[in-house]
């Protein structure tokens, strides 16, 4: 939890917020489609090899930052939630 | 137009990579707020889709680096692929090479380890022939690099025999491979050797290149 809580304070100090790291993958995953297609339409050994392992890698953390930042934005509605219900109880207690 | 399954998987790779850059782009311009659309959209635009790119894109590589043409992309092979699609060779290459079983992959069918893992053993190996190729002869003329190019460690008789059986009574009637039996299947002595099946490619020391 306190390494979490560190996570999210280094995140908001280089404003990495949602739409930010969002952004990110976008370019990310572009750039990873793009050496893809390069291998596709260039099959000479060098584009193979850089799809197959470099535009893979660049692939897999696009998607793996799309993943953190819908886990996170669940993460902070359910607390948002828990947060209203709470308010709620006390309210009707 | 030539509808190959090869052809039909870049079609595919093509056609998800476009979509996937169409909602990509379409994110990165228009900045829609983080709803649940914008979340579907952005989970074909990162996952489904450069998904279904990243693996047909996969499929179509690992069948090209089986192709002749992906082995001649090193300029010090191209002499012996050069050698192998010459409808006038006689060397044992060339000669297999012209079967349709072996015809533009016959690089990789005689080098291909065979076994439960050949495949993987294969890959790797080529990965050492990358490495070799940067740091050794990218930087070579074709005559200085010819010389210095050796097999990593023996062509083994198992590769020969997974079409050649040597099983059958025609094979024994060779007198060289009758006396030389045991030695050819524990590997002593090598099918490709000079003056039984070899030299397989064209060397300097051999067959003139």
């Amino acid at each position: 939890m306190k390494r979490r809580i560190q996570i999210v304070r280094l995140l908001r100090r280089v404003r990495l917020n949602a739409m930010r790291l969002l952004r990110i993958a976008a370019i990310l995953a572009l750039v990873g489609l793009g050496l893809i297609v390069w291998s596709l339409l260039d099959p000479r050994p060098i584009p193979i090899m850089v799809a197959m392992s470099v535009a893979q890698g660049i692939g897999t953390l696009s998607f793996v930052i799309f993943l953190v930042v819908l886990l996170e934005d669940a993460w902070r509605a359910n607390r948002k939630r828990k947060a209203e219900r709470d308010e709620k109880e006390e309210d009707r207690g | 137009m030539d509808l190959s399954i090869s052809n039909i998987l870049v079609s595919l790779a093509l056609g998800s990579a476009a979509a996937a850059a169409a909602i990509l782009v379409w994110f990165i311009v228009k900045r829609p707020p983080l709803v649940w659309s914008t979340k579907i959209a952005l989970l074909l635009g990162l996952g489904v889709f450069p998904i279904a790119t990243a693996a047909t894109g996969n499929v179509v590589g690992f069948q090209h680096t089986m192709s002749r043409q992906f082995c001649s992309g090193c300029h010090v092979m191209e002499p012996f692929t050069d050698d192998v699609a010459d409808p006038r060779s006689f060397t044992l290459a060339a000669r297999h090479s012209r079967n349709p079983s072996f015809g533009d992959h016959s690089c990789y069918a005689c080098h291909e380890d065979y076994g439960m893992f050949g495949a993987v053993t294969t890959k790797l190996n080529g990965m050492r022939h990358v490495y070799e190729y940067w740091t050794r002869f990218h930087s070579m003329s074709i005559e200085e690099a010819l010389p210095q190019i050796e097999m990593f460690k023996p062509y083994p008789n198992k590769n020969c025999m997974q079409c050649h059986s040597t099983q059958v009574p025609t094979w024994y009637r060779v007198p060289e491979h009758a006396a030389l039996d045991r030695e050819v299947r524990n590997g002593e002595v090598s099918c490709a050797s000079a003056g039984c099946h070899g030299p397989i490619h064209p060397t300097t020391d051999g067959v003139p290149l």
